[in-house]
Protein backbone atom coordinates (compact mmCIF):
# COMPACT_ATOMS: atom_id res chain seq x y z
CA UNK A 1 0.00 0.00 0.00
CA UNK A 2 1.67 3.43 -1.00
CA UNK A 3 0.95 6.69 0.53
CA UNK A 4 1.12 9.93 -1.29
CA UNK A 5 2.06 13.49 -0.94
CA UNK A 6 0.97 16.36 -3.44
CA UNK A 7 3.31 19.42 -3.36
CA UNK A 8 0.92 22.50 -3.82
CA UNK A 9 1.92 23.01 -7.47
CA UNK A 10 0.79 19.89 -8.29
CA UNK A 11 -2.21 20.47 -6.47
CA UNK A 12 -2.91 23.53 -7.73
CA UNK A 13 -2.48 22.55 -11.39
CA UNK A 14 -4.92 19.94 -10.93
CA UNK A 15 -7.78 21.95 -9.87
CA UNK A 16 -7.17 25.04 -11.97
CA UNK A 17 -7.33 22.38 -14.93
CA UNK A 18 -10.54 20.88 -13.75
CA UNK A 19 -12.29 25.03 -12.98
CA UNK A 20 -10.75 25.87 -16.28
CA UNK A 21 -12.95 23.74 -18.28
CA UNK A 22 -15.60 23.12 -16.00
CA UNK A 23 -18.23 21.28 -18.74
CA UNK A 24 -15.84 18.99 -19.68
CA UNK A 25 -14.04 15.84 -18.15
CA UNK A 26 -10.16 16.79 -18.26
CA UNK A 27 -6.88 14.44 -17.83
CA UNK A 28 -3.59 14.71 -16.66
CA UNK A 29 0.07 13.29 -15.29
CA UNK A 30 1.11 13.31 -12.07
CA UNK A 31 5.38 13.31 -12.00
CA UNK A 32 7.64 12.55 -8.97
CA UNK A 33 11.16 12.82 -7.81
CA UNK A 34 12.57 10.04 -9.52
CA UNK A 35 14.14 8.81 -5.49
CA UNK A 36 11.45 8.15 -3.64
CA UNK A 37 12.09 8.95 0.10
CA UNK A 38 10.78 6.57 2.37
CA UNK A 39 7.78 4.64 1.19
CA UNK A 40 5.96 7.80 0.82
CA UNK A 41 5.92 8.90 -3.17
CA UNK A 42 6.31 12.96 -3.44
CA UNK A 43 3.88 14.12 -6.85
CA UNK A 44 5.52 17.31 -7.31
CA UNK A 45 3.97 18.30 -10.37
CA UNK A 46 1.13 17.39 -12.45
CA UNK A 47 0.86 17.94 -16.21
CA UNK A 48 -2.09 19.01 -17.86
CA UNK A 49 -3.04 16.63 -20.90
CA UNK A 50 -6.73 16.98 -22.30
CA UNK A 51 -9.84 18.57 -21.76
CA UNK A 52 -11.97 17.57 -24.99
CA UNK A 53 -12.25 13.54 -26.44
CA UNK A 54 -10.77 11.89 -23.65
CA UNK A 55 -11.52 8.35 -25.03
CA UNK A 56 -9.32 8.44 -28.15
CA UNK A 57 -5.59 7.55 -27.70
CA UNK A 58 -3.70 8.97 -30.50
CA UNK A 59 -2.23 11.96 -28.56
CA UNK A 60 -2.01 10.25 -25.53
CA UNK A 61 0.56 8.39 -26.85
CA UNK A 62 2.11 11.42 -27.94
CA UNK A 63 1.62 13.42 -25.00
CA UNK A 64 3.08 10.12 -22.88
CA UNK A 65 6.11 9.40 -25.14
CA UNK A 66 6.88 13.32 -24.98
CA UNK A 67 6.27 14.12 -21.30
CA UNK A 68 8.56 10.98 -20.43
CA UNK A 69 11.77 12.40 -22.16
CA UNK A 70 11.15 15.69 -20.77
CA UNK A 71 10.46 13.85 -17.25
CA UNK A 72 13.40 11.83 -17.68
CA UNK A 73 15.92 15.29 -18.27
CA UNK A 74 14.18 16.55 -15.19
CA UNK A 75 14.74 14.26 -12.62
CA UNK A 76 11.33 13.03 -12.38
CA UNK A 77 9.19 10.01 -13.31
CA UNK A 78 5.73 10.26 -14.37
CA UNK A 79 4.05 8.42 -11.40
CA UNK A 80 0.42 8.94 -11.54
CA UNK A 81 -2.94 10.16 -13.53
CA UNK A 82 -5.49 12.39 -12.78
CA UNK A 83 -9.04 12.44 -13.89
CA UNK A 84 -11.85 14.86 -13.32
CA UNK A 85 -14.82 13.36 -14.44
CA UNK A 86 -17.39 15.28 -16.53
CA UNK A 87 -20.82 14.80 -15.05
CA UNK A 88 -20.89 16.96 -11.67
CA UNK A 89 -21.85 13.73 -9.20
CA UNK A 90 -19.04 11.66 -10.45
CA UNK A 91 -16.54 10.80 -8.18
CA UNK A 92 -16.29 7.05 -8.41
CA UNK A 93 -12.74 4.91 -10.07
CA UNK A 94 -15.15 3.60 -12.57
CA UNK A 95 -16.58 6.32 -13.88
CA UNK A 96 -13.04 8.12 -14.50
CA UNK A 97 -12.55 8.99 -18.31
CA UNK A 98 -9.75 7.03 -20.34
CA UNK A 99 -8.18 4.89 -17.16
CA UNK A 100 -6.46 2.74 -19.54
CA UNK A 101 -3.47 5.57 -19.02
CA UNK A 102 -3.38 4.90 -15.33
CA UNK A 103 -2.64 1.35 -16.39
CA UNK A 104 -0.28 1.86 -18.66
CA UNK A 105 1.48 4.58 -16.17
CA UNK A 106 1.49 1.83 -13.52
CA UNK A 107 3.32 -1.05 -15.50
CA UNK A 108 5.95 1.42 -16.05
CA UNK A 109 5.71 2.63 -12.32
CA UNK A 110 5.43 0.48 -10.08
CA UNK A 111 3.49 2.75 -7.31
CA UNK A 112 1.74 5.26 -9.71
CA UNK A 113 -1.24 6.75 -8.13
CA UNK A 114 -4.78 7.40 -9.64
CA UNK A 115 -6.37 10.70 -8.44
CA UNK A 116 -9.96 11.55 -9.42
CA UNK A 117 -10.96 14.96 -8.94
CA UNK A 118 -14.01 15.14 -6.72
CA UNK A 119 -16.05 17.69 -8.34
CA UNK A 120 -18.13 18.55 -5.22
CA UNK A 121 -15.18 19.39 -3.55
CA UNK A 122 -13.83 22.13 -6.11
CA UNK A 123 -15.27 25.14 -5.01
CA UNK A 124 -14.10 29.10 -4.52
CA UNK A 125 -14.01 27.98 -0.40
CA UNK A 126 -11.85 24.94 -0.59
CA UNK A 127 -12.20 23.03 2.61
CA UNK A 128 -10.93 19.95 2.01
CA UNK A 129 -8.62 18.59 -0.65
CA UNK A 130 -10.72 17.57 -3.66
CA UNK A 131 -9.23 14.32 -4.49
CA UNK A 132 -9.53 10.72 -4.44
CA UNK A 133 -6.42 8.63 -4.32
CA UNK A 134 -6.07 4.87 -5.47
CA UNK A 135 -2.86 2.81 -5.65
CA UNK A 136 -2.45 -0.03 -7.48
CA UNK A 137 -2.66 -3.40 -5.42
CA UNK A 138 -1.16 -6.17 -7.57
CA UNK A 139 -2.65 -9.19 -5.45
CA UNK A 140 -6.04 -8.11 -6.20
CA UNK A 141 -5.38 -6.60 -9.71
CA UNK A 142 -7.20 -3.26 -9.04
CA UNK A 143 -6.97 0.00 -7.93
CA UNK A 144 -7.81 0.53 -4.32
CA UNK A 145 -8.19 3.63 -1.86
CA UNK A 146 -4.81 4.67 -0.70
CA UNK A 147 -4.17 7.47 1.39
CA UNK A 148 -2.94 11.23 0.83
CA UNK A 149 -1.55 14.35 1.93
CA UNK A 150 -0.82 18.11 0.54
CA UNK A 151 2.52 19.29 1.33
CA UNK A 152 1.22 22.62 3.96
CA UNK A 153 -2.61 21.40 3.62
CA UNK A 154 -4.45 24.72 4.98
CA UNK A 155 -1.93 26.96 3.02
CA UNK A 156 -2.29 25.12 -0.26
CA UNK A 157 -6.10 25.04 -0.08
CA UNK A 158 -6.00 28.51 0.93
CA UNK A 159 -3.87 29.83 -2.00
CA UNK A 160 -6.10 27.41 -3.84
CA UNK A 161 -9.13 29.22 -3.23
CA UNK A 162 -8.14 32.60 -3.86
CA UNK A 163 -6.86 31.84 -7.17
CA UNK A 164 -9.34 30.70 -8.09
CA UNK A 165 -11.60 33.90 -7.06
CA UNK A 166 -9.51 35.48 -8.96
CA UNK A 167 -10.03 33.97 -12.11
CA UNK A 168 -6.08 32.80 -12.27
CA UNK A 169 -7.04 29.28 -13.58
CA UNK A 170 -7.71 30.67 -17.23
CA UNK A 171 -3.34 30.67 -16.70
CA UNK A 172 -3.07 27.19 -17.03
CA UNK A 173 -2.27 25.22 -20.49
CA UNK A 174 -2.86 22.09 -21.27
CA UNK A 175 -1.88 19.61 -24.01
CA UNK A 176 -4.55 20.18 -25.82
CA UNK A 177 -3.56 23.82 -26.00
CA UNK A 178 0.02 23.35 -27.50
CA UNK A 179 -1.69 21.09 -30.08
CA UNK A 180 -4.27 23.42 -31.06
CA UNK A 181 -1.21 26.20 -31.31
CA UNK A 182 2.35 25.73 -30.61
CA UNK A 183 3.10 28.66 -28.69
CA UNK A 184 1.18 27.29 -25.93
CA UNK A 185 3.86 25.74 -23.48
CA UNK A 186 2.42 22.79 -21.72
CA UNK A 187 5.25 22.88 -19.11
CA UNK A 188 3.01 25.83 -17.44
CA UNK A 189 7.30 27.72 -16.83
CA UNK A 190 5.28 30.71 -16.06
CA UNK A 191 2.51 29.89 -14.20
CA UNK A 192 5.21 27.31 -12.41
CA UNK A 193 7.32 30.27 -11.52
CA UNK A 194 4.27 32.87 -10.48
CA UNK A 195 3.08 29.69 -7.78
CA UNK A 196 6.18 29.46 -6.70
CA UNK A 197 6.83 33.03 -6.16
CA UNK A 198 3.43 33.18 -4.22
CA UNK A 199 4.57 30.50 -1.66
CA UNK A 200 7.50 32.44 -0.71
CA UNK A 201 5.19 34.68 0.24
CA UNK A 202 3.18 32.92 3.25
CA UNK B 1 -9.33 34.29 -22.89
CA UNK B 2 -8.49 37.92 -21.63
CA UNK B 3 -11.02 39.96 -22.45
CA UNK B 4 -10.44 44.26 -22.10
CA UNK B 5 -13.85 44.95 -20.77
CA UNK B 6 -13.44 48.24 -20.44
CA UNK B 7 -11.96 48.81 -23.88
CA UNK B 8 -14.59 46.95 -25.49
CA UNK B 9 -17.84 49.31 -26.90
CA UNK B 10 -20.92 47.94 -26.77
CA UNK B 11 -20.74 47.03 -30.69
CA UNK B 12 -17.74 45.50 -29.98
CA UNK B 13 -19.10 43.18 -27.47
CA UNK B 14 -22.15 42.91 -29.65
CA UNK B 15 -20.04 41.84 -32.29
CA UNK B 16 -18.00 39.43 -30.55
CA UNK B 17 -21.38 37.66 -29.29
CA UNK B 18 -22.72 36.81 -32.71
CA UNK B 19 -18.86 35.43 -33.07
CA UNK B 20 -19.41 33.18 -30.56
CA UNK B 21 -23.17 32.42 -31.54
CA UNK B 22 -21.16 31.61 -35.13
CA UNK B 23 -18.78 29.39 -33.63
CA UNK B 24 -21.14 27.78 -30.77
CA UNK B 25 -18.51 28.57 -28.45
CA UNK B 26 -19.42 28.10 -24.68
CA UNK B 27 -17.89 31.24 -23.27
CA UNK B 28 -20.39 31.36 -20.33
CA UNK B 29 -18.37 33.29 -18.39
CA UNK B 30 -17.66 35.89 -20.35
CA UNK B 31 -20.84 36.10 -21.72
CA UNK B 32 -22.39 37.06 -18.52
CA UNK B 33 -19.40 39.75 -17.57
CA UNK B 34 -19.67 40.95 -20.46
CA UNK B 35 -23.19 41.90 -20.61
CA UNK B 36 -23.35 43.17 -16.86
CA UNK B 37 -20.35 45.41 -18.09
CA UNK B 38 -21.04 46.85 -21.32
CA UNK B 39 -24.31 45.42 -23.15
CA UNK B 40 -27.38 45.55 -20.74
CA UNK B 41 -27.61 48.75 -20.93
CA UNK B 42 -26.90 49.79 -24.51
CA UNK B 43 -29.06 46.64 -25.95
CA UNK B 44 -31.89 48.05 -27.59
CA UNK B 45 -29.60 49.56 -30.06
CA UNK B 46 -28.81 46.53 -31.86
CA UNK B 47 -31.90 46.31 -33.42
CA UNK B 48 -32.94 42.76 -34.57
CA UNK B 49 -29.96 40.99 -33.16
CA UNK B 50 -31.71 41.67 -29.56
CA UNK B 51 -33.56 38.69 -29.66
CA UNK B 52 -30.54 36.20 -30.34
CA UNK B 53 -28.57 38.52 -27.61
CA UNK B 54 -30.81 38.11 -25.40
CA UNK B 55 -31.40 33.96 -25.62
CA UNK B 56 -27.54 33.80 -25.36
CA UNK B 57 -27.30 35.67 -22.30
CA UNK B 58 -30.21 33.39 -20.73
CA UNK B 59 -28.47 29.99 -21.97
CA UNK B 60 -25.15 31.46 -20.56
CA UNK B 61 -26.34 33.04 -17.24
CA UNK B 62 -27.69 29.93 -16.59
CA UNK B 63 -24.74 27.81 -17.04
CA UNK B 64 -22.97 30.32 -14.37
CA UNK B 65 -25.37 29.85 -12.04
CA UNK B 66 -26.58 33.56 -12.56
CA UNK B 67 -30.52 32.98 -11.83
CA UNK B 68 -31.44 36.54 -11.71
CA UNK B 69 -29.92 37.73 -15.16
CA UNK B 70 -31.67 34.52 -16.48
CA UNK B 71 -34.61 35.54 -15.05
CA UNK B 72 -34.82 38.87 -16.17
CA UNK B 73 -33.81 38.18 -19.68
CA UNK B 74 -36.61 35.52 -19.84
CA UNK B 75 -38.93 38.15 -18.41
CA UNK B 76 -38.01 40.27 -21.05
CA UNK B 77 -38.49 38.01 -24.14
CA UNK B 78 -41.84 36.58 -22.73
CA UNK B 79 -43.53 40.48 -22.50
CA UNK B 80 -42.53 40.73 -26.26
CA UNK B 81 -43.73 37.02 -27.38
CA UNK B 82 -46.45 36.07 -24.93
CA UNK B 83 -47.32 32.15 -25.19
CA UNK B 84 -44.02 31.42 -26.68
CA UNK B 85 -42.85 27.44 -27.03
CA UNK B 86 -39.69 29.28 -27.81
CA UNK B 87 -39.69 31.08 -24.65
CA UNK B 88 -40.80 28.22 -22.66
CA UNK B 89 -37.63 26.16 -23.42
CA UNK B 90 -36.00 28.64 -21.22
CA UNK B 91 -38.24 28.16 -18.63
CA UNK B 92 -37.32 24.23 -19.05
CA UNK B 93 -34.08 25.01 -18.71
CA UNK B 94 -34.29 26.77 -15.96
CA UNK B 95 -35.73 24.51 -14.16
CA UNK B 96 -33.07 22.05 -15.41
CA UNK B 97 -30.43 24.57 -14.23
CA UNK B 98 -31.54 24.26 -11.00
CA UNK B 99 -31.78 20.35 -10.64
CA UNK B 100 -35.77 20.00 -10.61
CA UNK B 101 -35.66 17.32 -13.38
CA UNK B 102 -38.89 16.06 -13.16
CA UNK B 103 -40.67 19.49 -13.47
CA UNK B 104 -37.85 20.27 -16.21
CA UNK B 105 -38.95 17.34 -18.35
CA UNK B 106 -43.02 18.33 -17.69
CA UNK B 107 -42.42 21.76 -19.27
CA UNK B 108 -40.89 19.86 -22.08
CA UNK B 109 -43.03 17.30 -22.81
CA UNK B 110 -45.85 20.31 -22.89
CA UNK B 111 -44.08 22.03 -25.62
CA UNK B 112 -43.69 18.17 -27.45
CA UNK B 113 -47.25 17.97 -27.25
CA UNK B 114 -47.95 21.33 -28.83
CA UNK B 115 -45.46 21.33 -31.87
CA UNK B 116 -44.25 17.44 -32.67
CA UNK B 117 -41.81 19.10 -35.15
CA UNK B 118 -39.98 21.23 -32.43
CA UNK B 119 -36.64 19.44 -32.14
CA UNK B 120 -35.36 21.59 -29.51
CA UNK B 121 -37.08 20.23 -26.47
CA UNK B 122 -36.12 16.73 -27.66
CA UNK B 123 -32.57 17.75 -27.49
CA UNK B 124 -33.46 19.26 -24.11
CA UNK B 125 -35.04 16.16 -22.73
CA UNK B 126 -31.60 14.08 -23.79
CA UNK B 127 -29.61 16.74 -22.47
CA UNK B 128 -31.24 16.17 -18.64
CA UNK B 129 -31.08 12.70 -19.23
CA UNK B 130 -26.60 13.29 -19.35
CA UNK B 131 -26.44 15.30 -16.81
CA UNK B 132 -28.79 12.41 -14.57
CA UNK B 133 -25.95 10.16 -15.60
CA UNK B 134 -28.09 8.03 -17.45
CA UNK B 135 -25.95 7.94 -20.46
CA UNK B 136 -27.18 4.83 -21.96
CA UNK B 137 -31.02 6.13 -21.65
CA UNK B 138 -29.61 9.68 -23.41
CA UNK B 139 -27.64 7.15 -25.88
CA UNK B 140 -31.23 5.76 -27.31
CA UNK B 141 -33.45 8.76 -26.94
CA UNK B 142 -30.96 10.42 -29.32
CA UNK B 143 -30.75 7.43 -31.47
CA UNK B 144 -34.79 7.77 -31.90
CA UNK B 145 -34.54 11.24 -32.46
CA UNK B 146 -31.69 11.15 -35.08
CA UNK B 147 -34.48 8.43 -37.04
CA UNK B 148 -36.71 11.43 -37.11
CA UNK B 149 -33.81 14.73 -37.40
CA UNK B 150 -31.56 13.18 -39.09
CA UNK B 151 -29.61 15.91 -40.64
CA UNK B 152 -29.21 17.52 -37.09
CA UNK B 153 -25.15 17.70 -36.80
CA UNK B 154 -25.30 18.95 -33.08
CA UNK B 155 -26.86 15.97 -32.58
CA UNK B 156 -24.59 13.16 -34.61
CA UNK B 157 -22.06 14.73 -32.39
CA UNK B 158 -23.06 14.69 -29.11
CA UNK B 159 -24.02 11.03 -29.57
CA UNK B 160 -20.79 10.38 -30.99
CA UNK B 161 -19.59 11.93 -27.67
CA UNK B 162 -21.80 9.45 -25.63
CA UNK B 163 -20.45 6.50 -28.16
CA UNK B 164 -16.77 7.28 -27.35
CA UNK B 165 -17.48 7.75 -23.42
CA UNK B 166 -19.52 4.24 -23.21
CA UNK B 167 -16.15 2.87 -25.33
CA UNK B 168 -18.25 1.58 -28.64
CA UNK B 169 -15.78 3.30 -31.19
CA UNK B 170 -17.41 1.60 -34.36
CA UNK B 171 -20.57 3.50 -33.53
CA UNK B 172 -18.73 6.73 -32.44
CA UNK B 173 -17.06 6.42 -35.97
CA UNK B 174 -20.31 6.25 -37.89
CA UNK B 175 -21.84 8.98 -35.96
CA UNK B 176 -18.32 10.97 -36.84
CA UNK B 177 -18.78 9.82 -40.25
CA UNK B 178 -23.18 11.10 -40.65
CA UNK B 179 -20.85 14.84 -39.69
CA UNK B 180 -18.37 14.69 -42.21
CA UNK B 181 -21.00 14.22 -44.85
CA UNK B 182 -22.33 17.87 -44.28
CA UNK B 183 -18.56 18.68 -43.22
CA UNK B 184 -16.54 17.66 -46.27
CA UNK B 185 -14.38 19.58 -45.93
CA UNK B 186 -13.59 19.94 -42.43
CA UNK B 187 -9.95 18.98 -41.71
CA UNK B 188 -10.67 18.79 -37.95
CA UNK B 189 -13.89 16.43 -38.52
CA UNK B 190 -11.33 14.10 -40.55
CA UNK B 191 -8.89 14.29 -37.99
CA UNK B 192 -11.33 13.01 -34.98
CA UNK B 193 -12.43 10.55 -37.17
CA UNK B 194 -8.97 9.06 -37.73
CA UNK B 195 -8.32 9.23 -34.04
CA UNK B 196 -11.14 7.32 -33.44
CA UNK B 197 -10.25 4.76 -36.30
CA UNK B 198 -6.83 4.66 -34.66
CA UNK B 199 -7.66 3.97 -31.49
CA UNK B 200 -10.16 1.23 -32.51
CA UNK B 201 -6.67 -0.59 -33.68
CA UNK B 202 -5.52 -3.24 -36.08
CA UNK B 203 -4.23 -2.99 -39.60
CA UNK B 204 -7.19 -2.03 -41.24
CA UNK B 205 -8.53 0.30 -39.11
CA UNK B 206 -5.20 2.02 -38.68
CA UNK B 207 -5.09 1.98 -42.55
CA UNK B 208 -8.21 3.99 -42.64
CA UNK B 209 -6.79 6.13 -40.33
CA UNK B 210 -3.72 7.16 -42.31
CA UNK B 211 -6.10 8.00 -45.00
CA UNK B 212 -8.05 10.47 -43.21
CA UNK B 213 -5.14 12.12 -41.24
CA UNK B 214 -3.54 12.49 -44.97
CA UNK B 215 -6.82 14.38 -45.70
CA UNK B 216 -6.99 16.36 -42.80
CA UNK B 217 -3.33 17.34 -43.05
CA UNK B 218 -3.79 18.26 -46.92
CA UNK B 219 -6.51 20.68 -45.78
CA UNK B 220 -4.68 22.34 -43.16
CA UNK B 221 -0.87 21.53 -42.94
CA UNK B 222 -0.54 23.15 -39.83
CA UNK B 223 -3.23 20.35 -38.16
CA UNK B 224 -0.54 19.15 -35.40
CA UNK B 225 -2.46 16.31 -34.47
CA UNK B 226 -2.93 15.21 -37.77
CA UNK B 227 0.57 15.61 -38.54
CA UNK B 228 1.73 13.25 -35.22
CA UNK B 229 -1.47 10.69 -36.35
CA UNK B 230 0.17 10.10 -39.67
CA UNK B 231 3.45 9.93 -37.53
CA UNK B 232 1.80 6.97 -35.71
CA UNK B 233 0.08 5.15 -37.99
CA UNK B 234 2.75 4.93 -40.18
CA UNK B 235 4.98 3.94 -37.67
CA UNK B 236 2.69 0.97 -36.40
CA UNK B 237 2.46 0.25 -40.53
CA UNK B 238 6.39 0.04 -41.00
CA UNK B 239 6.43 -2.20 -37.91
CA UNK B 240 3.93 -4.24 -39.02
CA UNK B 241 3.62 -7.77 -40.87
CA UNK B 242 3.12 -5.68 -44.60
CA UNK B 243 4.93 -6.02 -47.71
CA UNK B 244 8.40 -4.89 -47.29
CA UNK B 245 7.75 -1.90 -50.19
CA UNK B 246 4.76 -0.76 -48.40
CA UNK B 247 6.48 -0.58 -45.15
CA UNK B 248 9.77 1.21 -46.65
CA UNK B 249 7.22 3.46 -47.97
CA UNK B 250 5.45 4.10 -43.95
CA UNK B 251 8.67 5.14 -42.87
CA UNK B 252 9.54 7.32 -45.38
CA UNK B 253 6.17 8.77 -44.63
CA UNK B 254 6.58 8.66 -41.05
CA UNK B 255 9.83 9.95 -40.93
CA UNK B 256 7.94 12.94 -43.10
CA UNK B 257 5.35 13.66 -40.63
CA UNK B 258 7.69 13.89 -37.67
CA UNK B 259 9.70 16.21 -39.66
CA UNK B 260 6.56 18.58 -40.31
CA UNK B 261 5.06 18.49 -36.37
CA UNK B 262 8.80 19.04 -35.64
CA UNK B 263 9.47 22.42 -37.92
CA UNK B 264 5.82 23.38 -37.10
CA UNK B 265 6.47 23.22 -33.06
CA UNK B 266 9.96 24.87 -33.02
CA UNK B 267 8.80 27.69 -34.76
CA UNK B 268 5.96 28.92 -32.66
CA UNK B 269 7.01 26.76 -29.60
CA UNK B 270 8.79 28.79 -26.34
CA UNK B 271 9.53 25.36 -24.60
CA UNK B 272 12.82 24.81 -23.80
CA UNK B 273 13.88 21.49 -25.99
CA UNK B 274 10.63 21.16 -27.24
CA UNK B 275 12.40 19.61 -30.35
CA UNK B 276 13.88 16.63 -28.02
CA UNK B 277 11.09 15.72 -27.00
CA UNK B 278 9.66 15.26 -30.32
CA UNK B 279 12.94 13.75 -31.33
CA UNK B 280 12.19 10.72 -28.31
CA UNK B 281 9.14 10.25 -30.11
CA UNK B 282 10.82 8.40 -32.60
CA UNK B 283 12.74 5.98 -30.35
CA UNK B 284 10.31 5.37 -27.93
CA UNK B 285 7.71 4.22 -30.35
CA UNK B 286 6.51 0.95 -29.53
CA UNK B 287 7.57 1.07 -26.07
CA UNK B 288 3.96 2.66 -24.76
CA UNK B 289 1.64 1.83 -27.18
CA UNK B 290 -1.89 2.03 -25.06
CA UNK B 291 -4.85 -0.63 -26.41
CA UNK B 292 -8.52 -0.10 -26.51
CA UNK B 293 -10.22 -3.23 -26.54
Amino acid sequence: MCEYEFSETAYTKIIFHAAKYPHQAVNGLLLAEKKTKGSIVQITDAIPLFHQCLGVTPMAEIALMQIDAYAESAGLVIAGYYAAPENFYDNQIEKAPAAKIADKIQENFKNACFAIVDNKLVSLEHKRAALQVYSYASDSNRWSKAKYSLVNTSQTLEGVSLLLKRGAMRDVIDFDNHLDNPENDWTNQFLNQSLKDLQKLY
Amino acid sequence: MSLNYEEMSWSDVRDQFRKWREESGRHSEDVVQLWVAVLEDKVHKTGNERHLILEQVIVAALDTARFDIATKCTKQLSAEFPGSLRVMKFKAMRLEALEQYDAANEVLDAIIEKDETNAAPRKRKIAIMKARGLRLDAIKELNAYLKKFMSDQEAWQELCNLYLAEGEFGKAAFCMEEVLLHNPHSHLIHQRLADIRYTMGGVENIEIARTYYSQAIKLNPHNLRALYGLFLCCSYLANSKAVSLKRKESQKLAQWALEQAMEHTARHSSIDNNDKWIASLDSAFGNLEIKSN
